[in-house]
């Protein structure tokens, strides 16, 4: 019996992360209609971020004010993406992506060029291979840069209603991208996050429970909850506003720029919420979000992608019952259930869970 | 009378055997006399008959990544073909038909375990009695492999199909979701090691040794090349006939109609079956070719990632072109070569390439020369150096 | 009513029937009791927009299912025909918006249409036996003899969506023409045609209801082209059949003129005095 109290704990502790991803997800998805795969991937950045403010080796600052700031820059983090990345698919100015690009291509041009010279391509032409002194590499890469603006202004597509694939390769490039720069910038060993409550159980009969479940569940609820009454606010009836009818709300005045960034800085929080509770609770590594998004995504379609409670119960139930089954029947069953659960719902409810959830085709 | 054998002679000056109806019009697209209408079909038996004889052709010998003089280059362009077989059928699949089918990663470890079992030596089919120290051989079925493969192409080809029967009823993403979730469960289901697949035994952890099969004696890597090399031609021949022909309007149909398509007689369900079944089945060729080349099986090589590898490949060399598998392919393996030892980098640069890929070649590389050709700043430039020439 | 004479038809069971159909989506009923007999040859179908006439195409073709009543193909229930099968039996239909594939050519966008006719399967066409190609060579014969008669036999190998709106349309007409129907359902296939476009349509179409005997149900706005085309034209208002007849006597009738057609039309056009419609 304590067995299955004990799991059933668990599955409520993974439940919660995967509720949270996936309302990150709905959050983005319903504002702005884009598929976010690097959901996951951002909040595991800002959850290394936190840990790096509090625990790392440079910087030992209290931990309230890490997260504080660390939260902070999950909100930023997200809506810079939306910025950058995002804007120029939605029909709005590529202007910044440009500027972006061309910046950071020059930064790393610097280095390419004193490394290892021109590409592979032209580089056994004798005399152009090898690296170049810095002052000729700065010059090249400093030329570079408008040429790479300029491409970047012709080239990009300003493209209006693009599907929802596309958006959806665009992130699971970004989560690639994100991952490495994790890893480049934070290394790539596990991390154990302290928070507080670290380390503490207590006892309700036979059944350990840690403090950090406890956190993890009862944060992921407040979440929801603040999200649900978010909703219901002025800022929050307008992303919907958008999310329904963009045309018709901005006609109306409401200001997409702004809450699409809004709306992304919200879904980074979420996520960034999630991924520091979790890597508080086990551990910080750099695989955790691979695993998460598929379940985050799981989670958003047992809402139908539209309902943020369906969302939050549907992460649950997926965490319970992976615990569970894991548990009481077999351990090999555990990797499955999730699959298993989404497949079975898609295949009963081909139109998610939620009458309202129009997803447009692909 | 007169009239029509003006119509003809107008029209057919360049070819005497083209089909046409009772008044002369051409029933198909009218063709380049001679060896200028086989264009295609001359670039593309050239570019195979190169690519069959590599392995004894001096060139290359720059290029160390691919240079076929070497194991190492050899063994790479082998990874080639197959994740180009895999990238045209993953083609068929989202580009022809427009259906988002996300378990091809799924499939692909189908091809490459499938085989495996079956041709693996009957050396012990018992697990319990069986010593699972390091031993160097695996123990399965014992087919031989040139009869495992076509099997379990096809038993692929119907579980792909068998996947694919939520497209009945789901609508793009949704379906991509259901068909993530059911390619992951086939690789969990795969690694689910003892009760499942007791032929085959432990190398390491849950890897698992590939029996190689020898192609005429010429040599492990040797054949490993040649098999794959058939994989992408036999699917790339297979595709270009499908999508010149009945099928290829079909599935264009479904793409693009479906909501017309009942009326004319045509089940999308049906096709989008279909679609899932010949992608799979490339892929699960695709997928015991790349076993050949790699002799090693493990679950963890099959996960999303190679989903996301078969997507890159897909997107950087271009959606519906008929050679962006090949191009995404080579583009893919270089990279992933050429920085193998800096790993971080390697995913940031696969990130960063698909995203750009996204961004300003929504259609692949191999859409480059015509977007060129098309660009208007280009044809400026052609103008102007027109202009220039002339008043020179 | 006028019934329509023609040769050749010697079968009692019109090709195409609506027995006392209802259709209701919800509470909202579209089609109350509607029975119709349609003869071989062009039947106008008109009325106001929202009166139900592409509801009955919709439930002809497969889409909507009748709430109670049915519709008949001769003397096949069409309920007990599934969507894929009923081009199988002869009816087949063009749609408001031309549905067409863009980058594909006429000739394939027409060869669609024949897609049941074909025998030998697909597996056959990587094998590509003479007695599978003659039949594709014939299919494409087909259609372009069908292009030919409506004049697209010159772009038949250029992109469809090069073509302009009219002719997309006409080449949905050839697509549904290839596949031999008994009944054809055409819904406003004049709409955004030229006049030429037009009479080369209606050519092609009175000759090929001569030589077969096929049942033509066009719904089309345009009155003066309705009441040229049609001898019989079917009033539909608010979903019920609230007059038939010939030209003439649907446009005498009251009923109609109150509903659709404005007391201006019964005095040739000049509505200077006419009084707004009732509806």
């Amino acid at each position: 019996m304590s067995d299955l109290l004990q799991q059933i704990v668990a599955g409520l502790e993974a439940g919660s992360y995967y509720a949270l991803i996936g309302l990150a997800i709905v959050v983005v998805m319903k504002s702005t209609d884009v598929p976010n795969f690097a959901q996951a991937e951002m909040g595991l950045m800002a959850a290394y971020m936190c840990w790096w403010l509090a625990d790392g080796d440079e910087i030992g600052w209290p931990f309230w004010l890490a997260i504080l700031v660390g939260f902070a820059f999950a909100a930023v983090f997200g809506a810079l993406v939306q910025f950058f990345l995002i804007r120029p698919l939605t029909g709005l100015s590529n202007q910044p992506l440009a500027i972006l690009a061309a910046i950071s291509l020059g930064y790393a041009l610097i280095d390419l060029f004193q490394d290892n010279g021109l590409p592979f391509f032209i580089d056994w032409i004798p005399g152009l291979g090898g690296g170049y002194p810095l002052g000729v590499s700065l010059v090249l890469a400093i030329l570079s840069v408008p040429l790479v603006y300029i491409f970047m202004k012709k080239f990009v597509k300003k493209m209006d209603n693009v599907d929802h694939f596309p958006l959806l390769l665009l992130t699971i490039g970004l989560t690639f991208a994100l991952g490495s720069l994790i890893e480049i910038f934070f290394g790539n060993q596990p991390q154990k996050f302290n928070t507080p409550w670290s380390g503490n159980i207590f006892n309700i009969g036979d059944t350990r429970i840690g403090y950090d479940q406890v956190v993890s569940i009862g944060m992921g609820l407040a979440i929801a909850i603040g999200l649900a009454i978010f909703f219901r606010s002025k800022w929050g009836v307008r992303m919907r506003a958008i999310a329904e009818d963009g045309t018709t709300a901005r006609l109306l005045g409401i200001n997409a720029g702004v809450i699409s960034l809004l709306a992304w800085a919200i879904g980074g929080l979420v996520a960034g919420a999630a991924m520091t509770l979790k890597g508080g609770s086990t551990v910080l590594e750099l695989g955790s979000a691979e695993g998460l998004i598929l379940k985050g995504f799981i989670a958003a379609v047992l809402g139908g992608f539209v309902s943020l409670p369906g969302t939050f119960i549907g992460g649950m139930v997926v965490g319970v019952a992976e615990a569970v089954a894991g548990g009481q029947i077999s351990t090999s069953l555990q990797p499955t259930m999730a699959l298993l659960i989404v497949v079975i719902v898609l295949f009963l409810y081909p139109d998610g869970l939620t009458r309202e959830a129009k997803l447009r085709e692909v | 009378m007169a009239l029509l054998e003006k119509r003809n002679l107008e029209r057919y000056r360049t070819l005497a055997s083209v089909k046409t109806n009772s008044s002369g019009f051409p029933l198909y697209p009218p063709k380049a006399s001679g060896i200028k209408g086989q264009r295609r079909l001359i670039t593309s038996t050239g570019i195979f008959v190169i690519l069959a004889f590599l392995p004894w052709l001096p060139i290359l010998g720059w290029f160390t990544i691919f240079n076929p003089a070497t194991n190492y280059g050899l063994g790479n362009i082998a990874y080639v073909f197959a994740y180009a077989a895999a990238g045209v059928g993953f083609n068929l699949l989202i580009g022809y038909s427009g259906t988002l089918g996300l378990a091809h990663a799924g499939i692909f470890a189908l091809g490459a375990y499938g085989t495996a079992i079956l041709s693996a030596p009957q050396e012990c089919l018992d697990y319990d009695t069986c010593e699972t120290i390091i031993r160097p051989a695996v123990a399965g079925y014992g087919w031989p492999f040139l009869v495992a493969l076509p099997v379990v192409c096809i038993v692929a080809a119907l579980i792909g199909a068998l996947v694919g029967f939520p497209a009945a009823r789901l609508k793009g993403f949704y379906l991509a979701i259901a068909t993530l979730a059911l390619g992951e469960l086939i690789v969990k289901l795969i690694s689910l090691d003892a009760k499942l697949w007791s032929g085959l035994k432990t190398n390491s952890g849950t890897g698992k040794q590939v029996p190689i099969f020898e192609l005429f004696g010429s040599g492990q890597l040797k054949s490993a090349y040649f098999i794959s090399l058939a994989s992408l031609i036999i699917t790339f021949v297979a595709y270009v006939i499908y999508t010149e022909n009945r099928l290829g309007r079909t599935l264009k149909a479904v793409r693009d109609i479906e909501i017309a398509t009942g009326p004319l007689g045509i089940s999308g369900t049906y096709y989008k079956l279909v679609a899932f079944g010949l992608s799979s089945f490339a892929a699960a060729f695709a997928g015991a070719a790349w076993a050949q080349n790699s002799a090693f099986v493990n679950p963890t090589s099959f996960r999303t990632r190679l989903l996301v590898f078969l997507l890159v490949v897909l997107i950087l060399g271009g959606l519906g072109k008929l050679w962006g598998p090949l191009i995404g392919a080579f583009v893919f393996v270089y990279l992933r070569q050429e920085f193998q030892d800096q790993q971080k980098l390697l995913f940031f640069l696969i990130g960063v390439a698909l995203m750009l890929a996204i961004l300003l070649l929504p259609e692949g590389f191999a859409s480059l020369p015509d977007r060129m050709r098309d660009s208007r700043w280009v044809q400026d430039l052609r103008r102007r150096f027109k202009s220039a020439k002339v008043s020179s | 009513m006028s019934t329509q004479e023609y040769s050749g038809n010697t079968s009692s069971t019109p090709p195409l029937t609506l027995d006392d159909l209802h259709v209701a989506f919800g509470g909202n009923r579209v089609l109350e009791g509607v029975n119709i007999e349609f003869a071989p040859g062009f039947n106008g179908l008109i009325g106001p927009n929202g009166a139900g006439k592409t509801t009955i195409f919709n439930v002809l073709s497969g889409y909507v299912k009748a709430s109670s009543g049915r519709a008949l193909l001769g003397d096949t229930d069409l309920d007990t025909l599934k969507q894929t099968g009923r081009v199988r039996n002869g009816i087949c239909r063009t749609f408001q918006s031309p549905k067409l594939i863009l980058d594909a050519t006429v000739m394939e966008n027409v060869l669609l249409g024949m897609h049941t006719a074909f025998k030998y399967g697909h597996a056959s066409e990587l094998i590509r036996f003479p007695a599978q190609r003659k039949e594709e060579t014939r299919a494409r014969e087909k259609c372009m003899d069908m292009l030919e008669e409506f004049g697209l036999a010159e772009d038949a190998h250029k992109e469809t969506g090069d073509l302009s709106l009219g002719s997309q349309k006409i080449v949905e007409v050839c697509r549904a023409l290839v596949g031999d129907p008994s009944v054809l359902l055409l819904d406003e296939p004049a709409a955004g045609l030229g006049a030429d476009d037009v009479t080369i349509l209606l050519k092609g179409l009175r000759r090929i209801v001569e030589e077969s005997d096929l049942c033509l149900v066009i719904i089309e706005h345009d009155l003066d082209l309705v009441t040229t085309m049609c001898p019989i034209i079917y009033v539909l208002h608010f979903g019920q059949i609230i007059s038939q007849g010939s030209p003439a006597e649907i446009t005498s009738d009251p009923a109609v003129i109150e509903a659709y057609l404005g007391s201006g039309y019964a005095e040739g056009g000049d509505d200077t005095q006419g009084e707004p419609n009732a509806t």
